[in-house]
């Protein structure tokens, strides 16, 4: 016993973990989730990471059509559906592999936690006005390339069991960006030529899941090691209060990480835990239908809830009006920094940039309501719709009949 | 000072990057009313020319489809040349004029890629996208429909800017042959 404690301060001394430990936190970011709810999303990443690392051993990507392997427990033989060898090998993880089941739903729910906390700590700070703090700025625009990755890692995520609605959703993401060829712009042309198709194919398949399990969570892990180090140095977020003395007081009331805020995270990353577990228990997630080339897709298919918004917006509006809206998004939040630099950080010195930001909210919210709520007209009003000339380059078939 | 500077520069940086891509989202909405149909940037855009075989004696079987088949109705076929796969529905068309044309299209959506779904039942009249709603209709009369050509499968509905992209295709024999693709 004596000989662990000695080897644990020795860890600690060595690794200058003490130093990290004794590191002043201020006291008012303890409890306010305002302050902490980065964290969660960083914490479902290492989740993520976790269980990340089973399904990448377990799972096998490929699209030659196989039939499902039998399963016992839903009573039916070998070959009951024709599915894409991704999807068996999900459907294997799922149903037929012990604790598979859970495996595949913390990843999912983990994943979904995953968005929303980095959805709600882009909100927060964005009325917080973080940014406005030295070194803010660039922790602000590293946080916006982490949320973009974020969305990228979700629906890179979601292609990969290869069920129907991953493969539209693969679909959608190697034709979208063919909007820039009508600007002239060839970046469509150059995915195509990157990847070979536009139509889903084993290499595809094959990019996919390199660019999810190793491209982007290696992005991921490098940005948010830069974040750390910059809150570490750089404070947390100021409080927004206009009083100057009662802010610097605020600021200056600091006491070490460990053990108070310690105890606080560990108590967060536990809580985090079993509200996963507690989602996986009450509202398991099945597998979605398998889907393979060929087949009649049903209509009525919908986005998961994260990029909602975007199919309501796409389906309304002209797509040359609404394609580049996560764009324009994007590149708002990028510049929101240099637009807003007057003033303190209070409510009261910037309510047309916390208005701003409930705006920017609304936008996505609306079309998230919008899109689970209503049918949407498959007409599109004379206002919301550009008429292009009809296609001339392209040489129609010549006209060949073959009987009376 | 100095810090201003480095202000400044990224001002203009950011400033010009904003203003370029604004503008680039411009250049759609000025088209339809400046007529820049002459200008090169318009050439073939939206659309890549995949030759699958040079002549119909060249090509081999795996792009065909006898035309028995196409009688009972559109066949799917995924056409792979290389690392490419294009997703293709043969079928026949009833023109107006009484006649059988052989026909095939990409089935990738161009509204936003999905693969959409034939309809029509022995004979193939268009297409139908389960994603976003949008329709596509064949022309099938010989004189063509409100200048859009026969066999045009254009848009009669839903929020796809244009035409799907067509395959070409030769009779040889009793098949029907996949020769060149728009993808």
């Amino acid at each position: 016993m004596k000989a662990l404690v000695r080897l644990w301060e020795l860890v600690i001394e060595r690794l200058h973990l003490k130093e990290f430990l004794e590191h002043p936190v201020p006291r008012y970011a303890n409890i306010n989730p305002l302050y902490w709810i980065g964290d969660v999303a960083v914490v479902s990443f290492f989740i993520l990471a976790v269980t990340g690392f089973a399904l990448a051993i377990l799972y096998v990507p490929g699209l030659s059509p196989t039939v499902t392997p039998p399963d016992p427990l839903l009573g039916h033989g070998e070959g009951v559906y024709r599915a894409t060898q991704s999807y068996a090998s999900v459907y294997r993880i799922t149903y037929l592999t012990p604790l598979g089941f859970i495996l595949r739903q913390v990843h999912l729910w983990a994943a979904y936690m995953m968005i929303f906390a980095a959805l709600t700590h882009f909100f927060t700070k964005f009325i917080l006005g973080s940014y406005k703090r030295r070194g803010g700025g660039a922790l602000w625009v590293i946080g916006v390339f982490l949320g973009f990755l974020t969305i990228n890692q979700a629906v890179l995520g979601y292609i990969l069991p290869l069920h129907l609605d991953g493969i539209l959703a693969l679909q959608i993401g190697l034709n979208l960006f063919r909007y820039f060829d009508y600007l002239g712009l060839p970046v469509g042309q150059l995915i195509l030529s990157v990847l070979g198709s536009n139509f889903v194919t084993d290499q595809v398949i094959k990019t996919i899941f390199v660019l999810h399990i190793l491209v982007v969570p290696a992005v991921i892990l490098v940005l948010i090691g830069l974040k750390i180090n910059g809150i570490l140095y750089g404070g947390v977020s100021p409080p927004p209060i206009k009083d100057e003395a009662l802010r610097q007081k605020a600021l200056e009331e600091k006491e070490p990480f460990y053990p108070h805020r310690f105890a606080l995270t560990v108590g967060q990353v536990l809580l985090q835990l079993s509200v996963i577990l507690m989602l996986v228990a009450l509202t398991p997630l099945p597998l979605l239908e398998p889907w393979v080339p060929g087949e009649q897709v049903p209509a009525g298919v919908r986005p998961p809830w994260p990029v909602m918004w975007y199919y309501t917006y796409v389906k309304m509006i002209d797509p040359f009006i609404s394609v580049g809206l996560p764009l324009v998004l994007v590149l708002f939040a990028l510049v929101v920094p240099l637009l807003d630099r007057r003033g303190g950080v209070s409510i009261e010195e910037r309510w047309i940039w916390v208005l701003i930001a409930i705006v920017y909210i609304a936008v996505i919210g609306y079309g998230t309501v919008l899109g689970y709520l209503i049918e949407l007209p498959k007409e599109l009003t004379p206002l919301t719709r550009i008429d292009i000339p009809p296609e001339h380059a392209v040489p129609y078939i010549s006209p060949q009949p073959v009987s009376p | 000072m100095v810090d201003e500077g480095r202000r400044n520069a990224l001002k203009i940086f950011v400033g010009s990057s904003v203003a370029l891509s604004l503008g680039a989202l411009g250049v759609p909405l000025v088209g339809p009313v400046v007529n820049i149909d002459n200008l090169a940037l318009r050439g073939g855009y939206g659309s890549v020319e995949v030759v699958l075989c040079e002549n119909v004696d060249a090509c081999p079987e795996e792009y065909s489809v006898p035309i028995s088949e196409l009688v009972n109705g559109p066949k799917f076929m995924l056409l792979k040349k290389g690392n490419m796969a294009i997703p293709v529905v043969f079928g026949l068309v009833r023109a107006a004029d009484g006649k059988e044309y052989p026909v095939a299209y990409n089935t990738i959506c161009t509204h936003f890629g999905c693969p959409v779904n034939p309809t029509g039942g022995r004979y193939l009249s268009g297409f139908a996208c389960p994603c976003h709603g949008s329709f596509f209709n064949i022309c099938n009369k010989p004189e063509g429909c409100d200048g859009r050509p026969f066999l045009e499968a254009y848009v009669s509905g839903g929020p796809a800017p244009r035409s799907l992209r067509p395959v070409v295709v030769q009779v040889k024999g009793d098949r029907v042959y996949a020769v060149k693709a728009y993808i």
